[in-house]
C-alpha cells in the first residue's frame, strides 16, 4: 500500500478521533499481526509511566483528502495523563474498538490463542475512494441516498435511528437554506421520509447492509469478558486480553434483509422527536401493505423474533457493491459514448440482470452468466427504459460487435454474455491510447496501436506499417520507449551473444499493456496528490476571506431571524431598523472578496473534479490490473 | 600428270575467301539463328572457313553495329543478329562495354550490382567498374539505391523504371518518404469518411455510414490528390494507418468471407456527440515538467499557471 494512504488515514483519526488512536493505527500499519501485549508494549515504560507517542512525520496536509468530511470528535485521554497500565489498556482497547467499528482492522489468532490485528488495506483504499463514491450515488440514487452512504462511509457504523436523523436533519437544513434564499415552496416529500425512502432504496440494492455492532469494552474494574478473568491490579503485569473478548462483534444472518415495519415506524417516530415540530413531517409513514415484498414478511417474523442483542443491529456501507456498481457506470457509460443512449439502456438492463442473479447468490467473474433474449426484453419492460426495446436486436448486435457482450447462440431470440474482462481491457487501451495522444500526439498512437495488435517489429517494419518517415518514426519510437509506453527486448545476430554490439543485434518492440498500466497508475496517484495539495493550499490561501464569509452569513441568518420575530410581533420600527442593519451588514464583503470567493469556488471545483476523474482512472486500471493478474 | 597437278596445287593452295561473302554468310547465318550463334554453330555451320577470318569479321560486323555479343550464363558468348532500329546509342562502344550493358539489359528493371555483373561475367572488377562508369557518364545507365540498403548500389538501363521491389512504391519521391502526400491522403480519407458518417441517418447504422475499399480509392481519384494513380493496396495501407491512429474503424463487409474487403467509416469517438472518458483533462496528464514537479520545489502544484488557467476553464 502506498506509503501516502497510509498518511491520510492516520492524520484523519489523529485529527478528529484521537492522537491515541492515529498511533495505534500507525503502528499496525507498520507492524503487522500485532498483539495487544506489543501495542501496549509501544506506550510503557519501564516505570510504569507511559510515553506520548512522538509525533510522526506524517506527510504534509495534501494527503489528508478525507479530513473535512469527519466531523465526530471523541474526548481522548492522552497518554501523557496515564499513570496506571489498566489506563493504558483501557484506552489500547478503545482505539481498537473504534478501528473495528471501521472496519480497519483484520483480527486472526495465533497458535497460543493471541490475537494479532492487521491494517484491512482494503478498508482503507475505500475510505480515500469515498468521495468518488458519494458521487455515484447521488447520480444513480440522488441526494438523499448520498447523505446516507457519507454517514455510513465516515461513521464506520451507525444504528438505524441515528443514521436517519442525521440525514433528516440535514436535508431539513438544506431546505431551509433554499427556500430562505430563493423564497421557493417547500418540498412536497418531507425530509424524514426522504431519508427513510432512500435508505430502504440503498438496502434493497445492496448499497448498505446489517452489521453486527460493536460493543465497546467494558470498564476495568469489571473484567467479565476477559479472558484472563480477574481484576487487574495497578501496575500488574498485564496479560494479552483479546479485544473480542471484550467487544461483542455479532455476525448477521441475512445482511440486506429490507426494513421491517416496526424499524420504519421506529425511524419516522425518532425523527419527528429528533428534529421536533419546527420541521413539518407527513402522516405517511409506510408504504401500502400490498406494495411490500413477500420477503418482508418472513423477515419481519424473523425481526421479532431476534435476540435483544441483534436489536442492536448497525448497518454500514457495502464497499464491494459500490465497486461493482461503479464498474457497471464505467461500462454503461462508454456504451453511451460509443453506441448511443439506447444501447447504454440495454446493457445497463442486462447488467441490473447479472446484479439481481448476484443476491441471488451467483458469483461474480470476468463474464457474466448467459443472459436469455426474454430475460433482456422483461427487465426492459419493468425498468423505464422500455423504448429501448424498439430496435434491441440491433442494439445486441452493436453492443456486440463492440466487445461489450457476445452472443453465445441464435436460439430464442438468441442468448448473450457480458464481457467484463475484455470491455475493461479494451477500455484500458484506449485511456493509455488517449494519455498518448495528449502527450505526444495521433502519429505516437499509431505507432503504439500498431505495436499493440502486432508486437515485436522492427523499426524498419513499424515504419511501413504506421506509414511515418523513418525519422520521425523513430523519434516517437523512442519518446514512448522512454515513457514506457513500449518495450524493447534485444535480439544479436552475431555470434557473441555476451557482447553484442548495437550494429549486430535486432531491436524488436513490443507493448506490455500490465506493465504500463501499472506505470501510469502510480503517475495517477501523484496528479492526484498535487491536484489535492492545490485545493488545500488556496483554501488555506484565502482561509480569513472564507471565515469572514463564513460570519457575515451567521450574521445575515440571526438578523433574519429577529426580522421575522419583529415582523411576527407586530413591531414595524424594529423590523425596519433590523432590515437596516441587515443590508449593512450585506455590504461587509466587498465585490473584489466576493469576486475572489467565486474565484476560489470555480477553482476548487475544478481541481475537485479533476480528483474525481483521476479517481476513476485510477479504478479502471485497478480493475484492469485484477483481471489481467487473475488471467495470468 | 601437269593438268592434274595444277589442278591439285589449286585445290590445295590456300583460297582466301571474300571478307564481303563471310560477313554475308554470318548474317545469314545470325539471320536463322535468332537466339544466337555460339561457337558450335559457327564450326558447323562455317566449318569451310578458317576461324580466325570468322572471327575477324564478326569483330567487323560487331564494330559496325550488325551483330551484338552476348554472354550466357554458362560464360559462353553468342553473336545476334542486332535489330535495324536498335539503339544507336551502343555504337562507339567497345565490346566489354557493350558486354555490360546487355547483362544489364538481361537484368531489366530490377537492375544488378557491381558482384552480380561480376559473377555473370568472367571479367575483373576493375574492368566492370570502368564498364560502369563509363556508361553511366554516356547516360545509358543509372544507379539505384533500393529502399533500406541506402549503401548498396544498384546499376540499371537509363530508360528503365525501378521495379517496386527497389522501392516502396507510392509514398516514396526522390528524397525518400513523402509524409506530406501521405499525410494529405489520410485527410482526404478521413474527409470522405466524415461526409458519409453525416449522411448517414443514424450514427449507429453501419451501411451507409460505411464505405468499401474501392469507394474510398474512387473518391481519391476524383480529388485528384495524387499525380499517380493509386492501387487498392496503396488506399489499403491508408486506412490501416488511419485504423491504428483510432480516426477509422473496420467492420466485416456484408459479403464477408467472399474474398470482399471490410467497410470502413469514421470512429465513433470521432463523432461530435461523443464524450471523452478519463483523465485526460487533467493537465498534469500532459504537462512537459511533470517528471520535475516536487511539492515544495522549484515546479510546485501550488504555483502551476496550468492549473490555474485550467480552473480558470482556459485550459
Amino acid at each position: 500500500m502506498a506509503v501516502s494512504a497510509v498518511d491520510q488515514i492516520t492524520s484523519f483519526l489523529r485529527v478528529h478521533f484521537s492522537p491515541e488512536t492515529a498511533a495505534v493505527f500507525l503502528y499496525i500499519s507498520k507492524n503487522s499481526k500485532s498483539t495487544l501485549q506489543m501495542i501496549m508494549q509501544q506506550f510503557r515504560l519501564p516505570s510504569g509511566k507511559v510515553s506520548f507517542f512522538p509525533a510522526e512525520n506524517l506527510a504534509h496536509s495534501s494527503s489528508l483528502k478525507i479530513l473535512k468530511y469527519f466531523e465526530k470528535s471523541i474526548p481522548s485521554l492522552a497518554f501523557e495523563t496515564m499513570s496506571t497500565n489498566n489506563q493504558v489498556l483501557q484506552m489500547v482497547q478503545q482505539c481498537l474498538t473504534l478501528l473495528l467499528t471501521h472496519d480497519l482492522l483484520v483480527l486472526s489468532r495465533r497458535k497460543d490463542s493471541a490475537i494479532e490485528y492487521s491494517i484491512n488495506w482494503a478498508q482503507v483504499r475505500v475510505l480515500n475512494r469515498a468521495p468518488a463514491f458519494l458521487c455515484l450515488t447521488r447520480t444513480q440514487l440522488g441526494h438523499a441516498a448520498e447523505l446516507v452512504i457519507e454517514e455510513l462511509l465516515y461513521s464506520g457504523r451507525l444504528g438505524l435511528l441515528a443514521c436517519l436523523a442525521t440525514v433528516a436533519k440535514r436535508l431539513a437544513e438544506e431546505e431551509d437554506e433554499t427556500s430562505s434564499s430563493a423564497a421557493a415552496a417547500p418540498a412536497a416529500v418531507d425530509p424524514g421520509l426522504r431519508a427513510l425512502n432512500a435508505f430502504a432504496s440503498l438496502l434493497e440494492l445492496r448499497f448498505i447492509q446489517r452489521r453486527g455492532s460493536v460493543v465497546p469494552p467494558l470498564p476495568v474494574a469489571d473484567n467479565s469478558g476477559c479472558g484472563s478473568g480477574g481484576r487487574l491490579e495497578d501496575d500488574d503485569e498485564f496479560e494479552d486480553d483479546d479485544v473480542i473478548g471484550s467487544s461483542k462483534i455479532y455476525r448477521v444472518e441475512k445482511p440486506f434483509a429490507p426494513l421491517s415495519r416496526a424499524e420504519r415506524e421506529a425511524a419516522l417516530r425518532h425523527i419527528r422527536e429528533s428534529l421536533g415540530p419546527a420541521v413539518k413531517l407527513s402522516d405517511e409513514s409506510l408504504e401500502p401493505p400490498a406494495k411490500r415484498p413477500r420477503v418482508a414478511a418472513e423477515t419481519t417474523s424473523v425481526a421479532d423474533a431476534r435476540r435483544p442483542e441483534e436489536a442492536a443491529q448497525e448497518f454500514s456501507a457495502n464497499a464491494q457493491q459500490l465497486r461493482f456498481r461503479w464498474r457497471d457506470s464505467i461500462l454503461t457509460r462508454a456504451a453511451a459514448s460509443v453506441l448511443g443512449a439506447q444501447a447504454s439502456r440495454v446493457l445497463a438492463a442486462m447488467l441490473d440482470i447479472v446484479d439481481e442473479r448476484v443476491r441471488l447468490g451467483h458469483a461474480q467473474s470476468a463474464e457474466s452468466e448467459v443472459l436469455a433474449h426474454a430475460d433482456i426484453v422483461a427487465q426492459l419492460a419493468a425498468s423505464a427504459a422500455g423504448d429501448a426495446r424498439s430496435g434491441l436486436d440491433q442494439h445486441l448486435s452493436s453492443l456486440a460487435e463492440d466487445g461489450f457482450i457476445e452472443r453465445q447462440s441464435g436460439a430464442a431470440g438468441g442468448q448473450f454474455r457480458i464481457l467484463f474482462r475484455r470491455a475493461i481491457f479494451s477500455l484500458t487501451r484506449q485511456s493509455v491510447a488517449a494519455v498518448i495522444r495528449q502527450r505526444l500526439g495521433d502519429k505516437a498512437v499509431r505507432v503504439f496501436n500498431a505495436l499493440s495488435e502486432e508486437p515485436n517489429l522492427t523499426q524498419a517494419e513499424l515504419e511501413s506499417h504506421v506509414l511515418i518517415g523513418g525519422r520521425d518514426c523513430k523519434e516517437l519510437l523512442y519518446r514512448l520507449l522512454v515513457d514506457g509506453f513500449v518495450h524493447c527486448a534485444e535480439l544479436s545476430r552475431a555470434a557473441d551473444f555476451m557482447n553484442p554490439r548495437p550494429n549486430t543485434a535486432y531491436y524488436l518492440f513490443h507493448v506490455n499493456l500490465e506493465q504500463t498500466t501499472r506505470k501510469l497508475l502510480l503517475n495517477m496517484h501523484t496528479y492526484q496528490d498535487r491536484l489535492l495539495t492545490r485545493r488545500l493550499a488556496e483554501v488555506a490561501t484565502n482561509r480569513r476571506l472564507l471565515d469572514k464569509r463564513q460570519r457575515v452569513k451567521e450574521l445575515l441568518k440571526n438578523l433574519d431571524a429577529q426580522i421575522s420575530a419583529a415582523d411576527s410581533a407586530g413591531n414595524s420600527d424594529a423590523s425596519a431598523e433590523l432590515s437596516e442593519q441587515r443590508a449593512q451588514a450585506a455590504q461587509l464583503l466587498t465585490p473584489p472578496e466576493r469576486e475572489q470567493l467565486e474565484t476560489l469556488k470555480r477553482s476548487r471545483t475544478a481541481l475537485r473534479a479533476g480528483e474525481l476523474l483521476l479517481e476513476e482512472n485510477i479504478f479502471l486500471y485497478e480493475l484492469f490490473l485484477e483481471f489481467a493478474s487473475q488471467h495470468n | 600428270k601437269f593438268i592434274v597437278l595444277i589442278k591439285l596445287k589449286m585445290s590445295t593452295a590456300t583460297v582466301k575467301p571474300d571478307p564481303g561473302d563471310i560477313q554475308t554468310r554470318l548474317l545469314n547465318l545470325a539471320g536463322q539463328l535468332p537466339a544466337g550463334i555460339n561457337q558450335a554453330a559457327l564450326r558447323s555451320h562455317l566449318s569451310d572457313l578458317p576461324m580466325d577470318r570468322i572471327i575477324q569479321c564478326i569483330n567487323q560486323l560487331t564494330q559496325s553495329g550488325k551483330l551484338e555479343v552476348l554472354q550466357t550464363a554458362n560464360r559462353e558468348l553468342l553473336w545476334r543478329l542486332r535489330d535495324a532500329s536498335a539503339d544507336r546509342r551502343l555504337d562507339g562502344l567497345d565490346t566489354k562495354e557493350v558486354m555490360v550493358y546487355e547483362q544489364l539489359r538481361a537484368f531489366g528493371n530490377k537492375g544488378a550490382s557491381a558482384q552480380q555483373l561480376q559473377s555473370r561475367s568472367a571479367m575483373p572488377q576493375r574492368e566492370i567498374g570502368k564498364c560502369l562508369n563509363s556508361l553511366e557518364a554516356k547516360k545509358l545507365v543509372k544507379t539505384v539505391r533500393p529502399v533500406g540498403h541506402a549503401k548498396k548500389k544498384i546499376f540499371m538501363l537509363f530508360e528503365l523504371e525501378p521495379d517496386a521491389s527497389l522501392q516502396a512504391g507510392t509514398f516514396f519521391s526522390g528524397e525518400g518518404f513523402d509524409q506530406e502526400f501521405v499525410d494529405v491522403l489520410c485527410q482526404q480519407c478521413t474527409l470522405y469518411l466524415r461526409r458519409k458518417a453525416e449522411a448517414a441517418a443514424t450514427p449507429a447504422a453501419t451501411t451507409s455510414a460505411s464505405a468499401t475499399l474501392e469507394e474510398v480509392q474512387q473518391f481519391i481519384g476524383q480529388s485528384r490528390v495524387s499525380t499517380v494513380a493509386l492501387s487498392l493496396d496503396d488506399i489499403r495501407r491508408v486506412l490501416r494507418a488511419l485504423t491504428l491512429e483510432g480516426v477509422v474503424e473496420t467492420r466485416p463487409g456484408p459479403y464477408a468471407g467472399a474474398g470482399s474487403s471490410c467497410l470502413y467509416r469514421l470512429a465513433r469517438s470521432q463523432l461530435p456527440a461523443s464524450g471523452d472518458f478519463g483523465a485526460v483533462r487533467v493537465p498534469c496528464v500532459s504537462c512537459p515538467v511533470a517528471p520535475d514537479c516536487r511539492i515544495g520545489g522549484e515546479i510546485s502544484p501550488i504555483g502551476c499557471v496550468y492549473l490555474t488557467d485550467w480552473a480558470k476553464g482556459q485550459f
